[in-house]
């Protein structure tokens, strides 16, 4: 049973949610009047609807009516609403998540679970191999975006693919910003190494545009060729230089 | 990728250096792709 329902609940409503299909818990006050009801005594319904209210007054009571979007073409257009007028024939097929607020007029739609930041961070292990670079005198870009160095480790730490960035200046080789691919360690698809070297660059320097008035030419290095989101991200970034060690096919084509 | 992706750069004041294929570059994408063990993030599950 994929809903349960505590109190009364009037028949469409209750058939809405059923139709939603989600494992929810609905709770209402309850009514009497029915037969089955009839024996029951009514202090034991007086109490339940009290606690029902109980619960629900604080959110009763900041509602504000007035925000609500009154123009519907302001509001949040997804494409779970036409999938759920075309309900599936079968409890099997995969449905989208629908907005409560859509489903049921006046309610007012729960913004406290909205992310409102996200971010990334390179492992542990960066850190230590650029204190191992440091120590060695080798050239950073040599250490880390040679293909058999961060790459590797990357893929075989679990931390994402077999990719390293680094964010230089062109004249002088010193190093700005490293990155690898942080997708796994991240959740976040769009970590490639070339955007967490470019965005741990900009943060650094406290710029968006890398390519800035009072900047030296700046280089991203790569061990692959860019994917195409790292092509515009890269494009984007104000870099003046993108050198890369390989020049294989995309692997992630 | 577009083809002349490098030379779409360099018409945008970007200059590419591009180094040529070294077969250990290769051997890091083979180990990748031998593991059992390892997540693809492919999110169109097309991998």
């Amino acid at each position: 049973m994929p809903i349960e329902v505590v109190g009364g609940l009037d028949g469409q409503l209750e058939s809405k949610f059923l139709a939603i299909g989600q494992n929810i818990r609905v709770c209402g006050p309850r009514r009497r009047g029915g037969v089955h009801d009839a024996e029951q005594p009514v202090q034991a319904t007086y109490d339940f609807n009290r606690q029902i209210f109980e619960e629900d007054r604080a959110i009763v009571e900041v509602q504000k009516p007035e925000n609500l979007p009154l123009d519907p073409k302001i509001e949040v257009n997804i494409p779970a609403d036409p999938q759920l007028r075309r309900l599936p024939a079968g409890p099997a097929r995969p449905r989208p998540q629908p907005l409560l607020h859509r489903m049921i007029p006046g309610a007012v739609m729960d913004t406290t679970a909205l992310a409102t930041a996200f971010g990334a961070h390179l492992p542990g292990w960066v850190a230590a191999e650029l204190e191992t670079v440091r120590r060695s005198f080798r050239p950073t870009t040599t250490a880390s975006a040679s293909p058999t160095g961060w790459p590797t480790r990357n893929h075989r730490e679990n931390t994402g693919g077999p990719f390293a960035a680094l964010v230089v200046e062109s004249a002088t080789g010193r190093l700005v910003s490293a990155g690898v691919n942080v997708v796994l360690a991240s959740n976040l698809s769009s970590t490639h190494a070339e955007v967490t070297a470019l965005s741990l660059a900009q943060t650094r320097l406290g710029a968006w545009d890398l390519g800035g008035p009072g900047l030296p030419d700046l280089e991203l290095v790569v061990n692959w060729r860019p994917c195409v989101m790292c092509y515009g991200a890269t494009m984007w970034s104000g870099v003046r230089r993108c050198s890369s060690r390989v020049t294989a096919p995309n692997s992630r084509s | 990728m577009v083809a002349d992706w490098a030379a779409q750069f360099r018409a945008r004041g970007i200059e590419v250096v591009l180094s040529p294929l070294r077969e250990e570059a290769i051997e890091v994408f083979r180990a990748y792709g031998a593991r059992d063990d390892a997540v693809v993030y492919n999110a169109r599950g097309t991998a």
